[in-house]
């Protein structure tokens, strides 16, 4: 199922060598909101070896909020591109939205488990507290 | 001797500097390098790794330098 908003980053990042994706990228991470240090806990952290990932959320009006940071640039963007795709969307919504542009527009090896700390384990932590908001829905 | 260079960029985060380093085809290390009770102490999260071998030529270092200046680039 094609979603219009991965579809638009993946035309924001068509025709772009890595040198160009990464730069955008980096712009899009400096753009992110940070998040507050008083919300930067262990309990909303994904830490791994490479960088540091924080993760917190809450309801609003039957939809989920969610605010990400990270202390690496590159993963501030990829984050800053799942916001653009998740935030703010009921929860079963989140969980229908499979990410496809992820792969798509050439962030594949960010997926790995040994690059940062997994950008699977972010979205597993994003579809985890969806799951839980889900059911009380 | 000792071949292997531990370093920081400024602001630059050492995980962005190592992946715009891999996409050059630099292979360096980042991270705290499971030394985490001196990365505490130098008061940083982590650092890029370079280390130079018998097989590593004058070129590699090159390559290395440019590389640094193209992480410089695409940060600022």
């Amino acid at each position: 199922l094609r979603n219009a908003i991965q579809d638009e980053i993946i035309e924001q990042f068509a025709g772009l060598e890595w040198f160009d994706r990464y730069t955008l990228l980096i712009s899009f991470g400096k753009e992110l909101e940070p998040m507050d240090d008083a919300f930067k806990t262990e309990d909303n952290s994904i830490s791994g070896c490479q960088s540091r990932v924080w993760i917190s959320s809450h309801v609003e009006d039957g939809r989920l909020v969610f605010d990400l940071d990270s202390d690496a640039m590159i993963i501030r963007g990829i984050l800053a591109l799942l916001l653009r795709v998740v935030n703010n969307r009921p929860p079963e919504e989140v969980l229908d939205t499979e990410l496809y542009f992820i792969e798509e527009i050439g962030l594949k090896s960010n997926l790995s488990p040994a690059r940062s700390n997994g950008l699977e384990a972010i979205i597993g932590r994003i579809r985890e507290v969806a799951e839980q908001k889900a059911g009380k829905g | 001797m000792c071949g292997a260079l531990s370093f920081n960029l400024d602001n630059i985060h050492h995980y962005d500097a190592g992946l715009i380093l891999d996409k050059m085809g630099i292979a360096v290390r980042t991270g705290h390098h499971c030394a985490q009770p001196l990365m505490s102490l130098l008061g940083v999260e982590g650092t890029v790794r370079a280390s130079f071998a018998l097989y590593n030529i004058k070129e590699d270092v090159d390559m290395l330098v440019e590389g640094i200046r193209k992480v410089e680039m695409i940060h600022n």
